[in-house]
């Protein structure tokens, strides 16, 4: 991986589907690259359209009679992808760092955009959920250039909803903790939670836990006013 | 009576059908782009698993098997129909109402322009991209369900990408005869 990263090896990233070693390798990477960082922003949004153009009908019935609308986000998503192709802003990507020299990086990237970050879990991997914890708890505690906090989104959707459940959530205590930070907001996905309970969990959210409509929508407009994106 | 309701034989097994049933319209309509057809393809699959429900074992494995079986009937509807790539049988019916306001018109038309091109690719490809995204499949579940390998699953996905970018990144009037969508 020391030239040219494939688009095979982008698409897993952004799937959730490269191995530890793999993943921090092409984080490495994409911490110092930007028009690599690009590429992986493009694709992102790409899947994001994808979703956007075919919403889940709740029920079968509603077809015959009623025309569905898509989400509204995905206009801004598309608008970036058209509009902005090749623009590398908006995507830093982190796992637990190894070192305080990666996290000082990113957090030096996200004060020069204006200190507002979205930090986004999939994942319901013990180690990747304390690494985003952890990672909340810093950026929460850090100030933008002017000295103030700076403003700070953690979402959770898919396998990462779990951190954010009274039940479920092997950091419970931690993820209460959270509310201390005026400046955090600990967002749930609501398509997330619907999917859930469809397999029949109990969807109770830890206190001060936001709902959002969906993950994708959020992330999309975050992304568009011009956040910086982590994914944990 | 409902077709559920004729061939059921376990509730439970109905109840766990029904919740998979919205699932499994959307991947069978970003395949074909056809309502009528999604319909077709979901009542087939749904009346295979039912009639097939003690080849099952594990029920934490049922959303990919019901989508094998999905997948399944799908292609015996593209052995049927040779014209089904073609992008004139994407249906417009799911689409919103035209009458909205300006902004719905401008969302509609990107949708529509992403469906455009989802039915554009080749099956294969459509097919990978849709578990993966829609379904939020692994690929080694998706390589079960298409029964085709991991590295094929890579390489579909990355070249369906690489289409639906380069087609999106063109501007709407050049890809303006592929909206001439099936009244």
């Amino acid at each position: 991986m020391h030239n040219e990263i494939s688009d095979e090896i982008l698409s897993a990233y952004i799937d959730n589907e490269l191995d530890a070693a793999e993943r921090a390798r092409l984080l490495e990477r994409l911490t110092s690259d930007a028009a690599l960082g690009g590429r992986a922003c493009e694709l992102w949004r790409l899947k994001q359209m994808l979703r956007g153009a075919y919403p889940l009908l709740p029920e079968k019935s509603a077809l015959a009679g009623r025309r569905f609308a898509p989400p509204r986000w995905t206009q801004a998503l598309a608008a970036s992808l058209l509009l902005l192709l090749g623009a590398t802003s908006g995507w830093v990507a982190h796992e637990r760092a190894e070192s305080e020299d990666i996290f000082m990086r990113q957090l030096e990237a996200i004060r020069h955009d204006g200190g507002r970050v979205v930090l986004h879990l999939f994942s319901d991997e013990p180690a990747r959920m304390e690494a985003a914890l952890h990672m909340a708890e810093q950026l929460a505690q850090a100030q933008d250039q002017a000295g103030k906090p700076l403003r700070v989104e953690f979402v959770a959707n898919g396998p990462g909803l779990h951190l954010l459940r009274v039940g479920g959530s092997p950091y419970a205590d931690r993820v209460a903790h959270l509310n201390q930070y005026a400046n955090l907001r600990v967002i749930a996905c609501h398509e997330a939670m619907q999917r859930l309970q469809e397999r029949g969990l109990d969807v109770t959210l830890l206190p001060s836990v936001e709902i959002a409509p969906s993950a994708e929508g959020e992330l999309a407009e975050r992304l568009t006013q011009g956040w910086r994106y982590i994914q944990a | 009576m409902s077709l559920l309701s004729f061939f059921g034989r376990s509730r439970q097994f109905e109840n766990l059908l029904a919740e998979n049933r919205s699932r499994m319209w959307r991947l069978a309509y970003a395949w074909c782009h056809s309502r009528h057809m999604a319909d077709d393809i979901v009542q087939e699959a749904l009346t295979k698993a039912l009639r097939q429900h003690d080849q099952l074992r594990d029920p934490a494995a049922l959303r990919g098997w019901l989508y094998s079986i999905l997948f399944n009937c799908w292609h015996d509807q593209l052995r049927e129909r040779k014209d089904l790539t073609d992008i004139d049988t994407v249906d417009e019916a799911e689409l919103p109402d035209h009458a909205s306001p300006d902004s719905d018109y401008e969302q509609n038309e990107i949708v529509r322009r992403v469906r455009c091109e989802v039915a554009r690719l080749p099956a294969g490809q459509r097919e990978v991209i849709t578990l993966v995204d829609l379904e939020e499949c692994a690929y080694a579940e998706v390589a079960t369900i298409l029964d085709i390998p991991i590295g094929t699953v890579m390489s579909r996905l990355s070249r369906a990408r690489a289409a639906l970018r380069d087609k999106l990144r063109e501007p709407p009037a050049k890809s303006a005869t592929f909206y001439q969508l099936k009244a």
